[in-house]
């Protein structure tokens, strides 16, 4: 880059190359080997304008103390690894620019009601577990017979859930719905937003089966709108949304939706798996 | 490899229902819809054994109930009542958001996210709620206190 770009650059974006100022990092530390108990560990950070919580948490792990831990992995909001709880509110620490946090002080705790495992890392077997639980797939007889077919679905029928496709399971709706905070059983705003999702879709039939997962006591009743998943959802996903509309299936439509069929198979096979022309030279595929 | 130790971090009822700071509006609903919940709960079982007074005899129904006639047993009955009111209507926007009003329609989602379910008509319906709890708490007020109490009318 020349003297003269970099000169552009530093006047139209202040704080790119000169720390715009310092911030305090209070970062819950947890070791499993050494501590008996957690605690909070301050460190000092210089902030630059487009300086994330990630950035800064990596500052921390190669510059001031290595022994930090933190899950991460694409860096743009796409992995869904790096939730965790920021000044009191659920985010994703890639996603997070600190200056717009506003604060001098920035605390990184992890995720609220998953174990955790070490410092800023939860263990999320019990989210997948319960993600699993709701079977979110494509439940239907003829999968295996039309597998070169594509299933007809309008633009409305798939505007029904194309929101809750978003989801990257990252559990920051986990972390922030109450209502998990005191029952460990609860599916969960991200599971059963799954449910809805997987039932709503023209091409599954196996809304009995998914209903009979969520239709429990400890399952999308115990849902009370507190809306605080879609609050904190990153990607858009309205996990509130999705649940009411599944609690209205489960009211209404039930049997409508136990004993619909799915929607047919396209006459045409698929043009992606026409044969691939490989150039010349490469090996049989 | 099982981890070694690992802390279980669930917030509980008091940081997990009340943590109402830098959240939504319905996150406040919630917070006092349990509030309300658990002080009409526990207004069932004292209410049992107040009425129970009845199977002793008439005098002693007319001791207790000369005996709760004081301001601070009607303040209670006051926040009884608002509870029980709040929890109520509360209860009825849950059900109506259960079966699909309000709430309003799936959306594409885009940059910035905007959750439909959170900016929809069950939040003005929130508000009128709460407008019609407050009416009823002013009622409750004039019966309790002007009426029962200070004996205005």
């Amino acid at each position: 880059m020349s003297e003269t770009e970099r000169m552009a650059i530093s006047t139209t974006l202040e704080g790119v190359e000169k720390p715009v100022k310092t911030v305090m990092f209070r970062v819950f530390r947890f070791n499993p080997e050494k501590d008996e108990k957690p605690y909070y560990k301050d460190y000092e950070v210089p902030i630059y304008r487009f300086t994330t919580v990630l950035d800064a948490l990596l500052y921390i792990k190669y510059n001031l103390d290595p022994t930090l831990s933190v899950r991460y992995s694409c860096r743009m909001g796409v992995c869904g690894s790096c939730g965790m709880i920021i000044n009191g509110k659920e985010r994703l620490a890639c996603k997070t620019i600190v200056l717009s946090l506003n604060s001098n002080i920035v605390t990184v705790r992890p995720l609220n009601n998953l174990p955790v495992v070490r410092d800023l890392i939860t263990d999320f077997t019990p989210f997948f577990d319960k993600h699993k639980q709701v079977k979110p797939y494509i439940i239907r007889d003829d999968v295996e017979a039309h597998y070169d077919r594509e299933f007809i679905q309008s633009m409305d029928e798939l505007m029904e859930f194309m929101m809750i496709t978003n989801c990257i399971k990252c559990g920051l709706c986990y972390s922030a719905c109450p209502t998990t905070a005191t029952d460990e059983l609860f599916l969960g705003p991200q599971a059963l937003a799954q449910a809805y999702r997987y039932t709503i879709d023209t091409r599954d039939s196996g809304a009995k089966e998914r209903f009979e997962a969520v239709d429990t006591n400890h399952g999308v009743w115990r849902c009370h709108f507190a809306g605080a998943c879609s609050a904190v959802c990153p990607k858009g996903v309205d996990p509130a949304f999705a649940i009411q509309q599944l609690k209205k299936l489960l009211l209404y439509r039930r049997k409508k939706m136990e004993k619909r069929a799915p929607a047919h198979e396209s006459n045409k096979p698929r043009e992606l798996l026409k044969k691939v022309e490989y150039p010349e030279g490469w090996p049989e595929q | 490899m099982p981890a070694s130790k690992t802390i279980r971090n669930m917030r509980g009822w008091l940081a997990g229902w009340f943590r109402v700071v830098q959240v939504n509006f319905e996150r406040w609903l919630y917070a006092l819809h349990r509030l309300a919940g658990v002080i009409v709960g526990l207004y069932l079982i004292a209410h049992i054994v107040e009425t129970s007074e009845t199977l002793v005899g008439p005098e002693a129904w007319d001791s207790t109930m000369a005996f709760l006639k004081n301001p601070a047993a009607h303040t209670g009955l006051l926040i009884i009542a608002a509870a029980a009111v709040y929890h109520g209507l509360n209860g009825v926007r849950l059900y109506l958001a259960a079966s699909g009003v309000g709430i309003g329609r799936p959306v594409r989602p885009e940059w910035p996210y905007t959750p439909v379910s959170l900016t929809s008509s069950q939040r003005n319906l929130a508000w009128i709620f709460i407008a019609v709890t407050v009416v009823l708490i002013i009622y409750a007020f004039y019966q309790l206190f002007m009426i029962s109490l200070w004996g205005w009318m």
